[in-house]
């Protein structure tokens, strides 16, 4: 492409570790998915099982006056026919059991469900759901989660003191619709106010988004007598064997879960809903019950990310340096928290409203409210895209109305190891002046910046943003074993995609010296292997990955002991195990280049370019695979993915009509890693799998206001907000941008 | 969803009004409807007949006229209806409004339409498609009928 700058390849990190870490791996799972010889939960089947479906509420909010399941449970084929009468008081959830396996008194939202039928056949059990009947009296729906903190409001949960939390105590709530209340205080917010230059108020929203991952949820359940068998499409198999034995009144050790290949996560596979259910009707079918979710259910009825509006208000002196900042972050839970793994029942990073910046003193509150609308849970980078896209076009807009460049507005801000930043405590973790010294060589900003624009040729303009992401936190073990020459990693991790056996394999491999080949990775269910933390919140390469190597070395040190060497030591078998608890985070920054018809408002990303800090590569095909598709991710929230809901239905429940990026959206990405600032991970590995995605909403937005000098207050940035802007008269545009002083 | 749709009917808004209003006459404007008929007190009964997509509906249901201002030229109706085939329902409100404009009549119809179950997967981009060219057809009809008396 023209004028782009020159692709550079992944950074060469053959020099810093052990043989294997420079090569570029093939994937040990790789085969089977290519053949088609990987089975995925919804591939699992059992002699006699039986298929279900679900009666879910055509209401947002409605009593449940009366239901009839005669003619249902009449129909040839049908097994089973179960209500919230039979599975009361039973909830789910992942750290608060909010959610009704169904629901008995009331539906809170469209897709609750009321009903469950075990049959023959998909089409028999979804023909015995239509004949049942049910009577709702309709009540007045909470859609909106300013109206839901009201005077007025009906509360949703009133019930919320008896529901199962677990690890101690619930955090207290201001307001009974609230699912969480957060609030951080740090420096002296006044005087940094006082003292101030500027201060600048901007108030952004960033709608619901679905995971998009290609395979729905799926689950098969069957009892062995006691023991309750569960295949699952959950990414925590250990984490659901809780929820379920807390849930369903049954000991962990009679319920064994089997999380295999996961066809896609991006956060969303944390949250079961279907295996609970299905184990009262294979208790009372006594027989395997299997389901697996319409995609149109999928979207509408489990856990989406949040929708949020988020205000920040920052004071800057002259020269643009943050003082103080005060924000809050509003964020739509939906009908229920159990989406929510955290234990403030806030989406993961919820507070940082002004992240990879020194802060000396700041005033954060998050909240998430219970609505009538679809449940809203994990999503890659929980809090973070929303978060990043207003701190990242806030100090945009701080930057162009002081006159000071955007880039070296955050270059005057960026956090330095040591500094305070948003969460009140010294930063541990990239230097950021390195990245964006890295981003403005790598992306020749000073060139872009002075691209000149011919007539009638689209507006061109460039974008920054930055962004951070913790490196995983946790607890894990695995086991390994010799084995006539040979190791064997026994792990409880699923796969869902990310590459953890690769890494596993490679890690093993590099401490002990030995081939590749010499290292076998298997999963085992919940009986087999020890407790795992599951796949989660940036913590495979870290902290699983920490639990191998620290297998290897035990192994290593064993042989030792015995003066032997591997291919004679016989049998031998070892436990690793990791905890993590760093307070490093990586940081990472974007330069995207943007052309914006000023007739039409349609825009393309036309370049991007990513510096990244992510320690030491391990998998680097799985590493930059990560980078790009995060940058991807974040591409369809920045420029089309929205689920549209309309009194709480949502109204583009499909593909064909929640568009997400294909080849042709996805523009040359320049990656540059930052390899030489080692983390606490494996042979100083960091996190990878969420730190791309969050910050490329900002980048946009920020290009598409350098192009064409309107601003765009929400996400997606759509041509028709754009236009919507280009066309307004000049005076209402700037007062929907005006700063406060 | 919400729909507004207008269509000008070359006719005088009195004798429009009077066509709207005899619901059975009305309906068969409409493509697809069979067998529409009243149930008494404002209510009828019937089916409709569509095509969405790949998908055939067949839509059985009631339709009452809860409000009419003949003066104002103002009605509404709320339509329920379900099918059983595909699984889900259909609940409408509608409010009409005729304006007489230089002998012809302007006909304007706000819809709010919950589509519930199933049906819901069609999205709203193709039920609205389906609503705008029933609409379509509808006032086309109700404008040769008028022209033909």
């Amino acid at each position: 492409m023209p004028g782009a700058p020159g692709f550079r390849p992944v950074t060469n990190v053959a020099d810093r570790t052990a043989s294997v870490l420079g090569d570029p791996e093939y994937r040990v799972e790789g085969r089977d998915k290519v053949t088609g010889a990987a089975r995925y939960a919804a591939d699992v089947a059992m002699p006699g099982m039986l298929h279900v479906a679900f009666v879910a509420s055509p209401y947002a909010h409605a009593r449940i006056v009366a239901i009839d399941v005669s003619d249902a449970r009449a129909l040839p084929g049908v097994r089973a026919v179960i209500t919230g009468e039979d599975t009361k008081p039973a909830r789910l959830g992942r750290r608060l059991q909010d959610w009704p396996v169904l629901c008995w008194d009331r539906v809170l939202f469209i897709g609750d469900r009321v009903a469950a039928i075990a049959a023959d056949s998909a089409a028999i059990a979804e023909d015995a759901a239509r004949r049942v009947r049910v009577e709702y009296e309709e009540l007045p729906a909470v859609l909106d989660a300013d109206a839901a903190r009201g005077p007025q409001a009906p509360v949703l949960h009133p019930d919320a003191s008896s529901y199962r939390y677990f690890g101690g105590d619930r955090p207290s709530i201001p307001h009974p619709n609230l699912q969480a209340y957060a609030v951080h205080r740090h420096g002296d917010v006044d005087a940094g106010f006082r003292a101030a230059h500027r201060v600048y108020s901007h108030t952004f929203t960033v709608p619901r988004t679905h995971q998009a991952y290609i395979e729905p949820r799926a689950a098969l359940v069957w009892l062995d007598g006691e023991v309750l068998h569960v295949v699952t499409t959950n990414k925590a198999p250990f984490a659901l064997r809780q929820q379920m034995a807390a849930s369903l009144g049954i000991a962990e050790a009679n319920i064994v879960v089997d999380a295999g290949h996961i066809g896609g996560d991006f956060g969303g596979k944390g949250l079961s809903l279907d295996e609970f259910a299905l184990a009262y009707l294979a208790r009372a079918s006594g027989r395997p019950v299997r389901s697996v979710t319409r995609y149109a259910d999928d979207m509408q009825a489990t856990n989406t990310r949040h929708a949020a509006t988020i205000a920040l208000t920052t004071a800057v002196d002259a020269d643009g340096r943050i003082l103080a900042h005060t924000s809050r972050v509003v964020f739509d839970g939906g009908a229920y928290a159990a989406g929510k793994p955290v234990a403030t029942l806030l989406p993961g990073d919820a507070m940082l409203t002004l992240a990879g910046y020194r802060v000396p003193a700041a005033s954060v509150e998050a909240m998430s409210v219970y609505t009538n609308q679809v449940p809203a849970g994990h999503s890659r980078a929980p809090g973070q895209p929303q978060n990043a896209f207003a701190a990242e076009s806030h100090i945009d807009l701080v930057a162009r109305s002081l006159g000071i460049d955007p880039l070296v507005m955050r270059e005057r801000n960026v956090v330095r190891p040591g500094d305070i930043d948003i969460t009140g405590a010294p930063w541990h973790g990239t230097d950021g002046a390195e990245v964006l010294a890295r981003l403005r060589t790598a992306a020749h900003y000073a060139e872009a910046r002075t691209t000149p624009h011919s007539l009638g040729a689209p507006a061109i303009g460039s974008g920054v943003a930055l962004g951070v992401r913790h490196v995983g936190r946790g607890r894990a073990s695995m086991v390994l074993r010799l084995s006539r020459g040979r190791v064997e990693l026994r792990t409880g991790v699923a796969d869902q995609g990310g590459g953890a056996y690769t890494l596993f394999q490679r890690i093993v491999a590099t401490e002990l010296g030995i081939p590749l080949g010499r290292v076998t990775v298997t999963r085992g269910a919940t009986d087999a292997v020890p407790n795992d933390p599951g796949v989660g919140g940036s913590r495979v390469t870290p902290v699983q990955g920490g639990a191998a190597l620290d297998a290897a070395r035990k192994l290593r040190v064993r042989l030792a002991e015995l003066g032997r060497a591997l291919a004679d030591a016989g049998d031998l078998e070892v436990i690793g195990e990791a905890s993590q608890e760093t307070h490093d985070a990586s940081m990472y920054a974007y330069a995207l280049r943007v052309l914006v018809d000023v007739e039409t408002g349609s825009t393309k990303v036309e370049h991007a370019t990513l510096v990244a800090d992510v320690g030491t590569v391990i998998n680097p095909v799985a590493l930059r695979g990560q980078l790009e598709g995060g940058f991807v991710f974040g591409l369809g929230q920045a420029l089309m993915e929205e689920l549209r809901l309309e009194d709480g239905r949502v109204t583009n429940p499909s593909f064909a009509d929640y568009k997400i990026p294909t080849i042709a959206d996805v523009p040359p990405l320049q990656v540059e890693l930052i390899t030489g600032d080692p983390g606490p991970g494996p042979f100083g590995a960091k996190s990878v799998g969420e730190l791309a995605n969050p910050a490329v909403g900002a980048a946009v937005a920020n290009a598409v206001q350098d192009a064409v000098g309107v601003r765009v207050w929400s996400l997606p940035i759509t041509a028709e907000k754009i236009w919507a802007e280009l066309t307004r008269p000049d005076e209402v545009r700037e007062v929907a941008g005006s700063a406060e002083d | 969803m919400k729909f507004t749709h207008t269509a000008t009917v070359a006719a005088p808004r009195a004798k429009v009004w009077a066509q709207v209003m005899d619901v059975p006459a009305a309906a068969r404007c409409v493509p697809g409807v069979a067998s529409v008929r009243a149930s008494g007190n404002g209510k009828y009964q019937g089916t409709l007949a569509v095509q969405v997509g790949p998908v055939r509906l067949v839509l059985d249901g009631d339709l009452a006229i809860t409000a009419r201002d003949e003066t104002a030229g103002t009605a509404s109706l709320r339509a329920e209806a379900k099918d059983s085939r595909v699984g889900g329902a259909i609940h409408a409100t509608m409010n009409l409004a005729l304006a007489e404009k230089g002998g012809e009549t302007e006909l304007r119809i706000d819809s709010d339409l919950a589509v519930m179950g199933r049906l819901g997967e069609f999205g709203q981009p193709v039920i609205k498609r389906k609503a705008d060219q029933l609409m379509r057809d509808f006032a086309e009809c109700l404008a040769r009928q008028a022209s033909a008396r």
